[in-house]
């Protein structure tokens, strides 16, 4: 096992093959882009409080504040006064699996073709390119997607969930009052599912997509760009249902409050 | 240390500090560190000797100010950095092309998609709405129809049950006069109900 620690801003060069990958940071930001040799290229430009201990271990790279564990992280309290910032910036192979947890920082992750898992608080993550299975789990940070080709599943309290020219097999999401934006252009079936409370959930699908809707919100209003889809209303019940092309794919949402649009994209 | 520096790289880079005016030594020591971020902190015992050497090829001189050497560009210096000046460039990109820069702009655009893609579905969800909205009066307003005219047609079958009812009972004491009259009324009834409903039906989209 190698072993090194992080006080001051430092570029470190990571010779050790590298399969996956571990970043745990209080406050600043986290970077992971793919880089071109089977190590990694590691940047911290930015730190202030204790030192980040770096180690690889049997493939595995971890860049951590030591009493910030993954399972902590979603309740980590900083000490009041307490400076913990870094700046965190690494190059991996792509085809490494990466573990991002943060309390306020703010996540970007692209070009990386393994699992993701981000963990935060209420920094705001942001994914580019992802193939593997993407899970992003946050409090109050806003979520963006771009280009990602995995199977999703996003869950936050009061942060937005966006999803930019998604082509996952599923997505699944939970907000309680962010909204979920989701512009998806599926290569195959696709399977959403979605639940908020008070969010609004917009979904944009190719107008030639199969799907099987069926969406209920308790009083948010229900909207349909599609003239498959039957709308109606009762009070307690505004649905939208139906079957869209063959019906494949599935379309699933619940929603208290939040209002419900499925639009259409590439209509001539 | 990562390779930050090309070959001949550092040399094009000290010659263009000392353009921007004269400095000493650890003056130039210092500003290559904080242009690089700290990636690149490089040693006196890197920099010195390589300012005494671009003096000796008569790019750089110096005068001694409070003790210490204050370097500058000589207008060979000068020429020289114009003759490089591409290079220069590009070596300027691959040092901002870091891997925290890289990230910076991929943030960049990815937020400034999310935002685009946020209110262009906004919009058209607005729309889609306003759409369902108006389809929905449009709806209240044929139901409506459909209750007026049930109405209608129950007052009719009605008024129909008492006309019958009362010729049933008066026609023995009616006279052939009044009947043919009363028939007339009726047929004129008829034709103008035939007339009302098939403009209607003309009338309503």
């Amino acid at each position: 096992m190698s072993e090194w620690t992080v006080r001051e801003r430092t570029v470190l060069e990571i010779a050790e093959p590298v399969r996956s990958v571990e970043v745990r940071v209080v406050s600043g930001r986290v970077d992971l882009v793919p880089g071109d040799s089977e190590g990694a290229h590691l940047e911290v430009t930015e730190i202030d409080g204790p030192p980040l201990r770096v180690t690889v271990d049997n493939g595995r790279l971890t860049v951590a504040h030591e009493d910030l564990d993954w399972s902590s992280v979603l309740g980590f309290r900083l000490r009041s006064r307490e400076r913990r910032r870094a700046v965190v910036s690494i190059a991996v192979p792509a085809s490494c699996d990466a573990s991002v947890g943060v309390v306020t920082a703010d996540a970007v992750v692209a070009g990386i073709e393994g699992d993701v898992r981000v963990r935060c608080v209420s920094g705001d993550v942001t994914l580019d390119g992802a193939v593997g299975s993407v899970h992003v789990q946050t409090v109050s940070g806003d979520v963006e997607l771009r280009d990602v080709t995995g199977a999703i599943a996003l869950n936050t309290v009061s942060g937005e969930l966006t999803i930019v020219d998604g082509r996952p097999p599923s997505v699944q999401a939970k907000s309680v009052s962010g909204d979920v934006t989701l512009d998806l252009r599926p290569s195959g079936t696709v399977e959403v599912d979605v639940t908020t409370v008070s969010g609004d959930l917009t979904v944009r699908v190719p107008a030639t997509t199969g799907l099987d809707v069926d969406v209920v919100s308790t009083s948010g209003e229900v909207a349909s760009a599609f003239d498959g889809v039957e709308l109606s209303k009762r009070p307690g019940v505004h649905r939208m249902s139906g079957r869209l092309g063959d019906g494949t794919g599935r379309l699933r949402g619940r929603s208290v409050s939040g209002r419900v649009a499925l639009l259409a994209s590439g209509q001539p | 240390m990562s390779q930050v520096f090309r070959h001949g790289a550092l040399r094009l880079y000290l010659l263009k500090l000392l353009d921007e005016q004269p400095r000493h030594g650890y003056e130039v020591i210092s500003l290559l560190e904080d242009r690089f971020m700290g990636l690149y902190a490089p040693s006196a015992g890197t920099v010195y000797p390589r300012l005494t050497r671009l003096e000796s090829e008569g790019l750089v001189e110096h005068e001694v100010s409070e003790g210490r050497k204050v370097y500058s560009l000589t207008q060979q210096g000068r020429e020289e950095l114009a003759r490089n000046v591409d290079e220069l460039a590009s070596l300027e990109r691959d040092l901002t092309a870091s891997v925290s820069e890289l990230a910076r702009d991929v943030r960049r655009q990815v937020r400034e998609s999310a935002r685009d893609l946020r209110s262009e579905l906004k919009q058209a969800a607005r729309e889609v709405r306003r759409e369902v909205r108006a389809e929905g009066r449009a709806q209240g307003r044929a139901a409506n129809g459909q209750q007026e005219w049930s109405a209608a047609a129950s007052d009719l079958s009605r008024a129909i049950d008492q006309i019958r009812e009362a010729a049933l009972t008066s026609a023995r004491l009616v006279s052939d006069e009044r009947i043919a009259a009363a028939t007339d009324v009726i047929r004129r009834a008829r034709d103008e109900l035939e007339r009302v409903l098939s403009s209607e039906d003309e009338g309503s989209p």
